[in-house]
């Protein structure tokens, strides 16, 4: 009983961490918020704030606690203030925590890790909750795999009573739902049909195996609030400081997933390029969201060399050797297996077949209603990106391919909820005659 | 009125169909029901394996049967993820010096080797902490009088030779008694190779090689603290 407790006391907790106040919305001019927004920017904050909390030393860790002590009483503070009078008991929210609580209760009973999570990312997360630090990390085996996620991880574990690894993972969940309801309010309906399209996304995309210690679910939940806030600054009617906040937003999205995955950074390349290409916008607000992304980059690499840990991207896959004969990587026959595997990957994550199709449909039907023009780029650039990791790879091909190119698909899959969303935005009245 | 409540009856009862359509596909209520019933550890137990694949319900009992609270060394006799985070402590030298565990254990183990090309076998796997190839056995249904044996490690770029050596034998067989030691060699890494050469014909007949190993650790030299199947938690014997 006292289990099941701390997972609701877990959420609980979560839950306020991630709250972010009205009140510094207003700061920015920014007008009023629902509340499934303001947890949606508080949660990308708050992994923000995780990032630069983890390279206090070891020496200072009670520091970590105090500052995160500090924050939770604050937004505590402004929840109960700003939500006096039932104003929290919104349906979103509720059924947000629904989820949330249903796969917490699926993970505790089920919460095996798998086999890159044995191997590396549990000891990053056990060297954080025994009061590690960063520095620390050159001692383990794939110290060039960041460490934002194991630190997340341990953290949240760590401010349990029970201190039970798992209940650290229910944050991967928080986020992982928090992710697919924001982007939900993209959809120009009521919040039934919200609520609704939310949980077919969620029911789709979620397995248990996602939340196994992996950190592509973090990257996947990054990635999709990423589109959400892209496609908020391609529309027309937004006001300069609203797409000003937004590109932050962005900004601190992007910095956030190369500190959890490194091949993040080629998918962030592949947006900010999105974003360079964008035909309306300022070219002073194109490099205010790439120049500090590049010195995120710069820095991350001037950290890991300071600190001792090799900066390689992905150390065993891409040697220098291999570079030199990038030629003899290119045949027919792994070029097949690729496509073989990539074909199977795309199948098994249904959102994309989903997406695929209502693009397409949209391409040749949809005249001017609408404009995928970014989605078509990003689909076409992130697909060859993931196609050339795989022929490029110096290890056994399949070996590689079967264990990993689904999860790969996986991270980028989120930015494709926005073409059903657009879809259901401008078709729908006709279709199912919703209004 | 009649219309409203038909509006919000159709609200209601979609999202108390998402809820139940949710908890039915997330196994909810029996989740919340094996979460109250079973400890966190009695959890352990049925997620991982006791004494197979990484045997972490093992390495979990043993450390609470006996309070460990120090790293101890594990040796999986099988390829699978490493299970030393069951005893992660920051501290690299606060270890049980004369403990240690062996999972998935066998006396003696075997690497299959088949065909490469012509002359060139290359192995299935490279399994860790055995210390002493015994002997080769060929898959050929003609007997060899005369040989030469070049057995390698390919780590990346790198060929490393653990063994190079003419054999004549004088009663033809199909084995070899290589009696090879392993211990200065980290063969965990990279891809076995055998190569054989000979003036004989029926070198082209060998269609697979065996290599018998023998384990690095013998349970005689230990005393033993806990076994379960294949698993042992042992001690050094001083």
């Amino acid at each position: 009983m006292i289990e099941i407790f701390q997972i609701f006391l877990q959420i609980l907790i979560i839950l306020i961490f991630c709250y972010f106040p009205q009140s510094y919305l207003n700061f920015f001019n920014i007008g009023q918020q629902s509340v499934i927004e303001r947890i949606s920017l508080g949660s990308i904050i708050n992994i923000f704030t995780l990032l630069l909390l983890s390279f206090i030393n070891q020496k200072n860790f009670d520091l970590i606690f105090i500052i995160l002590s500090i924050i939770f009483c604050i937004n505590l503070f402004f929840l109960i203030i700003e939500n006096w009078k039932s104003k929290l008991l919104d349906a979103k929210l509720i059924f947000l925590l629904i989820f949330v609580v249903v796969f917490s209760f699926d993970l505790a009973n089920n919460f095996k890790l798998g086999w890159d999570a044995q191997n590396f990312w549990i000891l990053k997360t056990l060297n954080f909750f025994q009061e590690g630090d960063v520095y620390n990390l050159v001692n383990f085996s794939q110290q060039e795999y960041p460490h934002l996620g194991s630190f997340i991880w341990a953290i949240y574990a760590k401010i349990s009573f029970l201190e039970y690894e798992y209940l650290g993972r229910i944050f991967y969940i928080f986020f992982f739902c928090l992710a697919i309801f924001s982007i939900a309010e993209l959809l120009y309906f009521n919040y039934v049909y919200k609520i609704l399209f939310s949980s077919v996304i969620i029911i789709l995309t979620y397995n248990i195996h996602l939340f196994n210690g992996y950190q592509e679910i973090l990257i996947f939940s990054i990635f999709t609030l990423f589109s959400k806030y892209f496609y908020l600054i391609i529309k027309d009617n937004a006001n300069k400081s609203f797409i000003s906040f937004c590109g932050v937003i962005i900004f601190l999205l992007l910095s956030n997933s190369i500190w959890i995955k490194n091949e993040a950074i080629f998918f962030s390349l592949i947006f900010l390029f999105l974003i360079l290409i964008l035909p309306k916008k300022k070219f002073l607000f194109k490099l205010g969201i790439l120049s500090p992304f590049v010195l995120v980059v710069i820095l991350k690499f001037i950290i890991f060399k300071k600190i001792g840990i090799n900066t390689s991207l992905v150390q065993s896959n891409f040697d220098y050797n291999s570079i030199l004969h990038l030629g003899n990587f290119f045949t027919l026959d792994r070029v097949s297996v690729v496509f073989l595997y990539f074909s199977f990957g795309i199948i098994s994550n249904l959102i994309y077949i989903i997406s695929i199709f209502l693009m397409l449909f949209m391409f040749f039907y949809g005249g001017n209603k609408t404009n995928l023009s970014n989605y078509y780029i990003s689909l076409v650039l992130n697909f060859l990106s993931i196609l050339s990791f795989y022929i490029f790879t110096p290890h056994p091909l399949e070996w590689q391919l079967k264990e990993s190119i689904e999860r790969v698909l996986f991270e980028v899959m989120g930015v494709y909820i926005i073409p059903i969303i657009i879809f259901i935005n401008v078709y729908s009245k006709k279709i199912f005659k919703i209004q | 009125m009649k219309k409203k409540i038909k509006y919000y009856f159709f609200r209601y009862f979609i999202l108390i169909v998402i809820f139940f359509s949710l908890a039915k596909s997330a196994n909810f209520f029996k989740n919340f029901y094996f979460v109250n019933r079973d400890d966190y550890n009695s959890r352990i137990k049925k997620n991982y394996d006791f004494c197979n694949h990484e045997s972490v319900a093992f390495l979990h009992f043993i450390k609470s049967k006996y309070k460990l609270n120090k790293k101890v060394e594990i040796y999986d006799y099988e390829i699978n993820p490493n299970p030393d985070w069951v005893f992660f402590n920051l501290d690299n030298n606060n270890i049980y010096k004369n403990k240690l565990i062996l999972l998935n254990y066998k006396k003696t183990g075997e690497i299959k080797f088949s065909k490469f090309k012509n002359g060139l076998f290359v192995g299935n796997v490279n399994p860790p902490y055995y210390s002493n190839v015994e002997k080769a056995i060929f898959s050929t249904n003609k007997n060899i009088k005369k040989i030469n044996l070049k057995i390698t490690n390919n780590i990346k770029e790198e060929s490393i030779l653990l063994l190079s050596k003419n054999f004549i034998f004088e009663y033809p067989s199909k084995e070899i008694d290589l009696n090879l030691n392993l211990e200065k060699f980290d063969i965990r890494l990279g891809k076995l190779f055998i190569k054989v050469t000979g003036e004989e014909n029926n070198l082209e007949h060998i269609e697979g090689i065996t290599l018998k190993l023998i384990s690095k650790y013998d349970l005689n030299n230990f005393k033993i603290l806990e076994k379960a199947d294949n698993c042992y938690f042992l001690e050094r014997l001083s």
